[in-house]
């Protein structure tokens, strides 16, 4: 070997392609320092190294014939050494170059660890966003199911569980509106207060059961003499309230006329029965309160009449 | 047929004959390590080749670390291919891990094959008191660095597609891309489930026909492990190869072609 590739600052080293050594140069050799002549490729390489290099260093010279910047680990008689490998087959031969790489390897060590840290960061991360994504979805579905329960729940605090119709709660809130809307559209609007005659009787002579299919019918039979846009509501025992927008005195009295006649007249499943109906209409100046109070004295009118009549407030009849 | 395994896996079928020939690649490579030894039996047999999941051309999207995380999912990998050519009775010829592989495959389905060849097999790569593997703990942390550190320049060995479409470099260039990007995650996960696997106890189930082909100087299976590989295969023979290293069908495919040839016909 001529002294300049003898001496050069790398290890050169000549191997054919069983990996049995043909030559090496001195550096190498002082490299490793080791006291014997080398003859095969393996006694320069730790157990991993000689593992990665039979598994890959064939496969690629052969079909790149060379191999470029494999890292290896070489043994020395001073410990391990890092090298940088590159191999050129010529003639049937494959010439390497070793260089080491101590400090790089410190160096690209340390480059290995933080990118798993990163990676590790990254991965976990990407769990917690995950984790986070999940929850937020079942909150979401938490908050879904609770809308849900609370219209649920809205339903069930302004209706009537007897009968189906809204309840006094729902009245109590929605006339104030209602009374509101009609003085700014200019339009009328009255109430009907229906009482069953002699509710008490039904109850005392027929039983519960057969009073609360009294006021199941006469729900039904209200919610179908009315419009869309009237409210029917029970306010208590035998009370019923509806109230009608757009509607002056006589359409209100035609309406109660038409209710009264419907109970009168209507089929009922245990005991006929009739009611009867206090009439007001909406005026200016009047609050839910005077309102209720004008359509409960008609009502006293009607009763105190006969019953099963209709009275409208301040209509002489 | 069944053609989603047959590109899942990158399947080649060549050669023509009324045997076939599975030839079955190791980890961190493909199955052009068998281009030598494969074309040698083309005149006389159907050879088959295909790529685990996760390695060489298979369809990686497949690849999943629970399938992937023994060496279950490769062997399932076998069966499935073999069974979608709808194959039995073949030789099946395997490098390193896939010897073991092939073991399993054969205890799961003992008509599949009539043969096992096995090229520098190794059922436990870890040192144990009575048991010499090779490898100390240390040695496969060190190894798999290596891999880590090395990946990007193995990684161009494992696209030698640039060698087969010269006229069309960029193909490679995204490849080796590809695989430089997707690559050491599987390449790792491939190398530590070999590397931990321990099949020592399933050998003596094998009831194929079994050759060992053992190359001298091999860094990953010594020659202890394949003289323990052929004293539990009940009916299995050993040969030591002239070759050296852990490559015998890319550095001598020569006489691993005769070797295989002289059992075939012996058996």
């Amino acid at each position: 070997m001529e002294e300049q590739l003898n001496l050069a600052p790398c290890g050169y080293l000549v191997i054919d392609p069983s990996n049995c050594i043909i030559e090496m140069n001195e550096t190498l050799k002082q490299m490793i320092g080791a006291e014997k002549p080398l003859t095969h490729m393996h006694e320069l390489l730790t157990v991993a190294s000689r593992a990665y290099f039979q598994t890959y260093f064939a496969p690629s010279i052969k079909m790149h014939g060379k191999v470029n910047e494999m890292f290896l680990t070489l043994k020395s008689v001073s410990g391990r050494i890092p090298v940088l490998m590159n191999t050129a087959e010529r003639n049937g031969r494959y010439e390497c170059v070793l260089l080491p790489m101590t400090v790089r390897q410190e160096y690209e060590n340390e480059l290995l660890l933080a990118k798993r840290q990163a990676e590790k960061i990254h991965r976990e991360t990407a769990e917690a966003y995950t984790n986070l994504q999940e929850l937020l979805e079942e909150v979401e579905g938490k908050k879904q199911e609770l809308e849900k329960l609370n219209v649920q729940l809205q339903g069930l605090t302004i209706t009537d569980p007897l009968t189906g119709l809204k309840n006094r709660r729902y009245l109590d809130e929605q006339l104030p509106q209602l009374m509101r809307h009609s003085l700014e559209a200019e339009k009328p609007m009255a109430l009907l207060v229906v009482d069953i005659d002699h509710f008490k009787n039904v109850n005392d002579t027929y039983g519960h059961p057969a009073g609360d299919s009294v006021l199941q019918e006469l729900a039904w039979k209200l919610q179908a003499v009315t419009r869309d846009q009237d409210t029917v509501a029970r306010m208590g025992g035998e009370e019923f309230v509806i109230v009608l927008p757009d509607i002056d005195t006589s359409g209100a009295l035609e309406m109660a006329e038409k209710i009264r006649g419907n109970v009168e007249h209507g089929e009922w499943k245990h005991v006929n029965i009739t009611v009867s109906i206090g009439v007001a209409a909406y005026e200016s100046g009047d609050d839910p309160a005077s309102l209720f109070s004008k359509a409960d004295e008609a009502l006293y009118h009607s009763k105190n009449a006969g019953r099963n009549r209709v009275t409208a407030h301040g209509v002489t009849q | 047929m069944n053609t989603e395994i047959l590109v899942r896996n990158n399947v080649q079928v060549k050669g023509q004959g009324d045997t076939t020939m599975v030839f079955a690649h190791g980890f961190g490579c493909d199955q052009l390590v068998w281009r030598e030894v494969a074309a040698a039996f083309e005149e006389d047999y159907q050879v088959v080749l295909f790529d685990y999941v996760g390695s060489g051309k298979s369809d990686k999207s497949q690849y999943s670390t629970e399938r992937y995380g023994s060496l279950h999912g490769y062997k399932q990998d076998l069966l499935e291919v073999c069974a979608a050519l709808d194959l039995k009775d073949i030789i099946f010829v395997g490098h390193s891990v896939s010897s073991m592989i092939g073991a399993l495959a054969s205890i799961e389905q003992p008509h599949l094959m009539d043969k096992l060849i096995m090229v520098g097999p190794s059922p436990h790569y870890l040192n144990e008191p009575g048991y010499r593997g090779g490898f100390d703990k240390e040695d496969i942390d060190e190894l798999l660095e290596m891999m880590e550190v090395n990946y990007k320049e193995w990684a161009k060995y494992l696209a030698p597609v640039s060698m087969q479409n010269p006229e069309r470099p960029h193909l490679a260039e995204e490849l080796e891309q590809l695989l430089c990007s997707n690559d050491p995650v599987i390449a790792r996960q491939f190398a530590e489930v070999t590397f931990s696997s321990d099949v020592r106890d399933e050998l003596e189930k094998v009831s194929v026909p079994t050759l060992i082909m053992q190359p001298k100087y091999d860094a990953i299976a010594p020659p202890e492990v394949g003289e323990y590989v052929k004293d539990k295969i009940p009916a299995s023979e050993l040969v030591v190869m002239d070759a050296m290293g852990h490559n015998p069908h890319i550095s001598d495919a020569q006489e691993t072609v005769c070797l295989i040839r002289e059992y075939i016909a012996k058996h």
